[in-house]
């Protein structure tokens, strides 16, 4: 089960096997879009990213819930 | 009526007037109230699904309403962004508005009425994380939708299809939203950056203003395409479909279903300019009217994604067969009485070959029904015919209510079932009409000597939700009509007329 973690603004993205997120321990809802091969969330709604990853630096970066 | 006007052209007095009810919204709580119905509500239920539009819409009209309340003007419009026109140095972002751009390295915006130490953004728990932030063409949109652009979306139809997702095809909705197509109100969000990127995105006041853009071009499709409904009808998810209640819309004077806020005009919402090619409201869409028991008329769906509406009247309670024929797969909806947004009953493929066939007892009243095509992609003809059923059961009776006589006992058993009670008055006097019971019902009567002149009604008047009336009464037969106070409400109740 690979595991991916990083850190983003001292903000820890864990990934499990490349469709579980969780940012600083909260697990994140997420959406993939079947179509199109991406990944979004409720926090972002206007958008969608390649990769989860992407995704999560954004929220860090843009949400207020980890703010 | 509110005039909604460009942004840029508010003068200075209109652009104070809307700093200032804005800010006495956010030091209410109540502007964070907005921003919070936003966050908290569904992503699933209010994006990338058909009532995109019409939840905003009945958002940003709820703002707008307390914007009028809180300045003490009824006619403040909300402004709208006029995207090929309203960039980094539009107007609008002056510091008597909006304020500018956020700082280069931080997006904190440092200027205008809703700067640091001015204003404060609000995570979806209601706590305050800090200042306003934009960082415009930085987020993977470097440019506004241009006029091309908007025009382009604004000929697509039907208004939504399946699968009703950001994957729908052809889609009004699907485009406006930005989805597919040349993205427009996805674009302004990006675009901004900072604030409006997250679904707290209303901590930027800019945010109604971007969706009063949106609204005004839904609003305008709407009048280039009078016969295309909102769609789904039935079959989508709940909260998507025409008559459902829409997801974290609260109880207003104005429904909460996407069938509620079709009409901007209705709203008393107005628009200072319409683009080229988008002609000035109508009246209202053709209706045709059926007569009872005259020929066929005939219909077509001349579009995809059409709508047909047509309209009739019943003089008295009346056992009736409304019925499409042809080659058509239609599927008809009915509404009333007399209010055109309660349905009461739909059918898909109740009559012959594909065809709708609804049979029921209807009480007095104009009555709307809408036919269109299965397909949402079709066209197509047919007709259709309303006329009298009495070969089925015999006519319906009327129960009636003989006064002073024990109260009677009845139920209300179906969705949006309308019971009836003939009253016969033999002497001038003053009476009691009253209902008892468990059940929240409303109580009309009509007469005399009809069933369509309303003499009075009543909701909670008597006994904990019961209805009440007490009325002077000529002699004549009068007709009660009970109602559950709910569309889909069931229960048992007494009835029962006195004099006194």
């Amino acid at each position: 089960m690979p595991v991916i973690t990083e850190t983003h603004q001292n903000k820890t993205i864990d990934i499990v096997d490349n469709k579980q997120l969780s940012i600083n321990g909260k697990p994140i809802p997420l959406i993939f879009d079947h179509d199109t091969g991406k990944w979004s969330c409720h926090l972002l709604p206007y958008t969608q990213y390649d990769d989860l990853v992407t995704l999560a630096k954004q929220i860090i970066d843009h949400s207020e819930e980890f703010n | 009526m509110a005039i909604r006007k460009d942004a840029n052209t508010l003068n200075l007095a209109e652009q104070q007037e809307f700093v200032n009810a804005v800010h006495a919204l956010k030091q209410s709580g109540l502007y964070d109230q907005f921003v919070l119905r936003h966050a908290n509500t569904p992503m699933s239920a209010i994006h990338r699904a058909p009532a995109f539009l019409p939840w905003h819409r009945r958002f940003i009209f709820d703002f707008e309403r307390e914007l009028q309340r809180v300045s003490g003007n009824p006619n403040l419009g909300l402004p709208y962004w006029n995207w090929p026109n309203g960039d980094s140095n539009a107007s609008m972002w002056n510091d008597n508005l909006l304020g500018g751009n956020g700082n280069p390295s931080s997006g904190i915006v440092e200027t205008g009425p809703f700067r640091t130490g001015q204003w404060q953004v609000i995570n979806s728990n209601g706590v305050a994380t800090g200042p306003l932030r934009r960082q415009f063409g930085q987020s993977g949109a470097s440019s506004l939708p241009t006029l091309t652009e908007i025009n382009q979306v604004l000929n697509i139809t039907p208004y939504d299809s399946a699968p009703w997702n950001t994957n729908s095809a052809p889609s009004f909705r699907n485009q406006l939203e930005g989805w597919m197509g040349p993205n427009l109100h996805n674009r302004g969000h990006v675009w901004v950056g900072g604030s409006m990127l997250p679904m707290t995105s209303p901590n930027d006041p800019v945010f109604f203003m971007h969706h009063c853009m949106v609204d005004k071009l839904w609003h305008e499709w709407q009048l280039r395409f009078p016969n295309q409904g909102y769609l789904p009808v039935s079959g989508g998810q709940f909260g998507q479909n025409l008559t459902d209640p829409m997801a974290g819309t609260p109880n207003s004077s104005v429904g909460s279903r996407p069938i509620d806020v079709l009409d901007s005009t209705a709203l008393g919402i107005e628009y200072d300019q319409l683009l080229t090619g988008t002609p000035q409201p109508q009246p209202s869409p053709d209706i045709t009217v059926l007569s009872l028991d005259a020929s066929s008329s005939n219909g077509n769906i001349a579009a995809p994604g059409e709508i047909d509406l047509f309209e009739f009247q019943l003089d008295r309670l009346r056992q009736v067969i409304l019925e499409t024929f042809g080659d058509s797969d239609t599927l008809m909806i009915l509404f009333g009485p007399d209010d055109f947004t309660r349905e009461i009953a739909s059918n898909d493929d109740g009559g012959s070959n594909f065809n709708s066939r609804i049979s029921m007892a209807l009480s007095a009243g104009t009555y709307q029904a809408s036919i269109r095509l299965y397909d949402p992609g079709r066209t197509g003809d047919y007709s259709i015919q309303l006329r009298s059923d009495d070969t089925s059961s015999p006519a319906p009776q009327i129960p009636t209510l003989i006064v002073d006589d024990p109260a009677l006992d009845a139920e209300i058993t179906t969705d949006q079932e309308s019971d009836l009670y003939q009253i016969n008055i033999g002497t001038t006097g003053r009476y009691l009409i009253e209902t008892h019971g468990t059940t929240d019902v409303r109580l009309s009567l009509f007469g005399p000597n009809n069933q369509t002149s309303l003499i009075a009604s009543d909701d909670d008047s008597g006994a904990g939700l019961n209805s009440r009336l007490t009325l002077e009464l000529n002699p004549g037969l009068y007709y009660a009509n009970v109602r559950h106070y709910s569309t889909f409400g069931r229960g048992a109740y007494q009835i029962r007329i006195t004099s006194i």
